[in-house]
């Protein structure tokens, strides 16, 4: 988590303090949280309990504001009010309204954010629910410590809560036993009308409403109940107009909190037929014990956990964060190959501005892929737009023929294009996912998922999305979009990448090496100098005609001597790269070099420089293992440094697989994983089912074997 | 501590070239909350008059790194130190000062003894002579959260002492107190140590009698030390929770600004 300082401006220009708590990897959010000012404490809450709960709503992809109001904490301006009493009831009044929606539109403009959580511990909470009353950019009001009753009401001390009266009279039976009590009592010191509260509470309440004052409230357009005389109206006001709207709520009471009786003696209990429609969006939490502050790790625990809950549970899964969206996002499914090549503009602008930016995730790789691979497969690459602008994009497909899950059960599976070839014809495509402006993740992974549970790609059991980055942002967007729709989420395997971080100079990188593999590098390109040898890489079609033949036919003769097939023996991965190779030549991504001694080739290397990253893809050295020139050492160590005078920043190797000479190359590493998701249900537990069981008979089969 | 936990402070500025350049040590956990709005004011009243202020956040609280319960007395001293050395950096022509209050006074006084000459003030508002005392005094708190939470005292505040010194932990008011700032905080012998009043050091007790006078340990204080000047302000408790919305403290901020322009 990092931090950043926010100043925003109030109405009257000046500067409101704030401490933004937001995860390490973006810039840019859909929806944020603001925490403002807990009584007159600065934006840290009591015991720093918002930095606390804050890392909840970070921890699901949601920065917190946290924010000073206006003449509190490190804010500008001055309160008017000398008593702590006076300024507790004009935050319940709202006066710091306008300074919620002063930070929701410095967070729209600066982050372009567009949902809102707000809320906090007291006078936070009910500024939050005011601010949130008919402003449609709140989609969540977290309320902890919810004050209904008005601060210091003249009826305050003659309509006691239950929960009140009876702490007070326990105190009060044990206070009666000490002599300064009743010095206190003598010299008139004592709070009498407290006392006559506390000991005349069974007599009222033999009399009925006798003693007490009453007044209406307003539950609904022309319903009203009978109410305390000290319930807030706005609070109530504002409550039924938020539930309405369907805003998901929490409400969260420590368990021995005055607050926490007073709602539910001066609001809940005279509403409760009100509250019965609210059962959709609101949750009331009650953390057992505690206090108004939650003032001990044990009760700040339960608190985060309850959080973490609403969050997941409620939030996450509320349509309200959406219907804003949805005005102006639209989703497209792109089932017909003419129109995704249509798209070529959007889609690498779009490439670019994502956290996903990889050569096999061009619109170039793409569309060769489903050229070559079309056969039993639909395209269905979800597009989503947001007024002509393409924010996001999912390229998947749908294979024709229902796969056997372990052959048994029937599964409809959506895959990624570049992914699922059958055995022997495989791309090995490294590092494809789902695209989507940085920052925008979670937005287009909720709208993509929403639109296939509608069923709006046809039918599927699982989604399979092979070699995706582990660091790739998505990755967490889709788990907690899963986990509030229901679906199963699953990262089935991972393989690492190594990869260098490219130094400034060549020499820099040599030094980082292990001194044998330096000297094995130095040694080699001395050598091959000194033979007379050249490197050079294709610049032209015809480059690509001459030179492709000899990658093909050095990878094959080598993998073949070994008694495997070799990479190109597949015509369908031969005519990929052949329809590829010039679309990467014209974009500048290809690095196809040839290794000569003497005009005969020792050695070829097919590389692809896309985005300031170089990509080693696929080689092939002459077949003499009594050549001592090295030349798998000088494809690489030609290629690297051609990348650092490029001033590209990575060199990856991908998948490292059974290549263990990568390692001495790379010192960083990065895995793709495997994910699958899949929907829940009879069926779902059925393929579950089907490859637990096959996974366990190889086992049984695996232990036979070897006994 | 992890030394590379980030250390929040504010920083109040002149129009013109600081006269002063001041760190002001905050008080400790809650105290540090109640008083906030004063230590602000006094910042922007001292920008005002021409001295720089840099209110920092002690690591494990406020906005700064790091977690109370892991922060001690020594890792007050260094984030002192880091606030010293920034503002020596940025205005090294204007004399440095410490500010001390309550608990954040011991901070400061260590401080002073560990800088030297470099130093040319201090000032202590309100401070924590004995560490035993104060605790016992805070201690009270948690008495009234027990009576509040569970209607009797279950334990004593001499049982609660113990269990710190035990090695053990106390929470009050959701912080954690045992550990290394127990015990330095217990053992800090500040007002015994020279090094602490070799600079004009200004000690201003806080009371809300009509007529205050200076606590015996201060006049003691005075009369061993030639640099010290003594005062009693009165001003109300601004660091605890009382009926009082507390946002600056005049008669405080007017003696230490009369003693500041003093020297």
């Amino acid at each position: 988590m990092k931090h950043e300082i926010v100043v925003v401006r109030n109405q009257q220009g000046q500067a409101l303090y704030g401490v933004l708590d937001c995860p390490e990897y973006c810039g840019h959010w859909d929806t944020m949280c603001i925490l403002v000012s807990a009584g007159v404490k600065p934006r840290v809450a009591p015991h720093r309990l918002y930095r606390k709960l804050a890392a909840e709503f970070v921890a699901h992809g949601m920065p917190v504001l946290r924010l000073d109001f206006t003449g509190m904490g490190d804010s500008e301006g001055e309160l008017p009010e000398t008593l702590l009493q006076d300024v507790y009831r004009s935050v319940q009044s709202g006066r710091h309204v306008p300074d919620i929606r002063a930070a929701m539109d410095q967070l729209s403009s600066s982050y372009g954010a567009s949902n809102f959580v707000v809320g906090g511990l007291c006078g936070a909470a009910i500024t939050g629910l005011l601010a949130a009353e008919g402003d449609s950019r709140v989609v969540g009001l977290y309320a902890m410590a919810m004050p209904t009753a008005i601060v210091g009401h003249a009826a305050a001390t003659s309509s006691l809560s239950r929960g009140r009266i009876s702490a007070e009279r326990q105190l009060l039976q044990r206070k009666l036993w000490h002599p300064r009590t009743w010095l206190r009592v003598l010299t008139l010191q004592s709070d009498y009308r407290l006392w006559w509260s506390v000991l005349s509470a069974p007599l009222a309440t033999g009399l009925g409403r006798l003693f007490r004052t009453g007044t209406t409230a307003e539950l609904d357009a022309g319903e009203s109940v009978a109410a305390p005389a000290d319930l807030d109206p706005n609070f109530v006001r504002a409550f039924f107009s938020l539930s309405r709207n369907g805003v998901p709520t929490l409400l969260l009471f420590g368990g021995g909190d005055e607050y926490l009786w007073e709602y539910q003696e001066k609001f809940a209990e005279p509403m409760r037929g009100g509250l019965k429609r609210t059962r959709q969006q609101l949750q009331v939490s009650v953390v057992e014990g505690a206090n108004h502050i939650f003032g001990n790790p044990a009760w700040t625990a339960e608190a985060r956990r309850l959080t973490r809950d609403w969050i997941e549970h409620r939030l996450l899964a509320s349509a309200a964060p959406r219907p804003r969206a949805a005005q102006a996002v639209r989703v497209e499914v792109v089932a017909d190959f003419e129109r995704f090549l249509a798209l070529r503009l959007d889609w690498s602008a779009l490439l670019a501005r994502s956290s996903s930016n990889s050569v096999t995730l061009t619109w170039e790789w793409l569309s060769t892929w489903w050229r070559v691979f079309h056969k039993a497969r639909s395209l269905r690459v979800v597009m989503v737009w947001q007024e002509g602008r393409l924010i996001g994009a999912a390229p998947l497909l749908l294979r024709d023929r229902i796969s056997w899950a372990s052959g048994l059960v029937p599964t409809r599976r959506l895959e990624l294009m570049a992914s699922g070839e059958d055995f022997g014809h495989m791309i090995c495509s490294d590092y494809i996912d789902w695209i989507a402006e940085t920052g925008r993740e979670s937005q287009v992974v909720t709208m993509v998922l929403d639109t296939l549970r509608r069923g709006e790609l046809g039918n599927w059991d699982e989604i399979l999305l092979p070699d995706v980055s582990i660091q790739s942002p998505n990755l967490e967007a889709l788990r907690l979009a899963c986990l509030s729709r229901n679906l199963d989420y699953e990262v089935l395997n991972s393989e690492p990448c190594p990869y260098i971080n490219l130094p400034a100079n060549w020499d820099e990188y040599l030094e980082s090496l292990a001194s044998s593999h330096r000297y094995r590098v130095r040694r080699a390109m001395r050598d091959f100098s000194g033979a007379g040898g050249t490197y050079r890489v294709a610049a032209e079609r015809a480059d690509i005609d001459a030179m492709l033949p000899t990658l093909i036919s050095l990878h094959q003769a080598r993998w073949q001597a070994k008694g495997e097939p070799g990479a190109f023996r597949s015509p369908l991965r031969r005519q990929f790269h052949e329809l590829f190779m010039p679309l990467a030549l014209e974009q500048g991504w290809l690095r196809l070099g040839v290794l000569t001694i003497n005009e005969q080739p020792i050695g070829a290397i097919y590389n692809l420089r896309y985005a300031g990253r170089v990509y080693f893809y696929q080689s092939g050295i002459e077949l003499q293992d009594s050549n001592t020139l090295r030349p798998g050492v000088l494809l690489h160590a030609h290629e690297i440094a051609a990348a650092i005078a490029a001033g590209c920043h990575e060199y990856d190797f991908l998948k490292r697989g059974e290549s263990q000479y990568k390692d001495a190359w790379a010192r960083a590493s990065r895995d793709l994983v495997l994910l699958r998701i899949a929907r829940r249900g009879i069926r779902g537990r059925a393929i579950k089912l089907a490859r637990a069981a096959r996974a366990g008979a190889s086992a049984i089969k695996r232990r036979l074997v070897s006994a | 501590m992890v030394a590379s936990e980030q250390i929040y402070a504010f920083e109040h500025l002149p129009a013109g070239k600081p006269r002063w350049a001041i760190v002001l040590c905050h008080a400790c956990a809650e105290e540090k909350h109640w008083s906030h709005r004063v230590y602000v004011d006094f910042g922007r009243q001292l920008a005002a008059a021409g001295g720089a202020v840099l209110r920092i956040d002690f690591r494990g609280e406020g906005e700064s790194g790091g977690e109370f319960e892991q922060a001690s007395v020594t890792s007050r001293v260094a984030d002192v130190l880091a606030g010293v050395s920034y503002l020596h950096s940025t205005l090294p022509d204007s004399p440095l000062l410490l500010i001390g209050h309550r608990a954040g006074s011991v901070v400061a006084a260590l401080a002073a003894a560990t800088i030297g000459p470099q130093l040319a003030g201090l000032v202590l508002w309100d401070p924590v002579y004995d560490g035993r005392d104060y605790l016992m005094q805070v201690l009270r708190q948690h008495l009234a959260t027990q009576m509040t939470l569970t209607g009797r005292v279950a334990h004593t505040r001499e049982e609660l002492f113990s269990q710190m010194e035990a090695g053990g932990q106390v929470v009050l008011e959701g912080y954690g107190f045992g550990g290394n700032f127990f015990r330095e905080l217990v053992t800090s012998q500040w007002v015994r140590d020279p090094a602490v009043f070799t600079r004009p050091v200004l000690i201003a007790e806080i009371a809300v009698g009509a007529a205050p006078k200076v606590s015996s340990r201060l006049a003691a204080l005075a009369a061993q030390h030639r640099n010290l000047t003594a005062t009693v302000v009165r001003e109300p408790a601004f660091w605890r929770e009382t009926r009082d919305f507390h946002r600056s403290a005049p008669q405080l901020f007017a003696t230490t600004q009369q003693w500041l322009a003093s020297l």
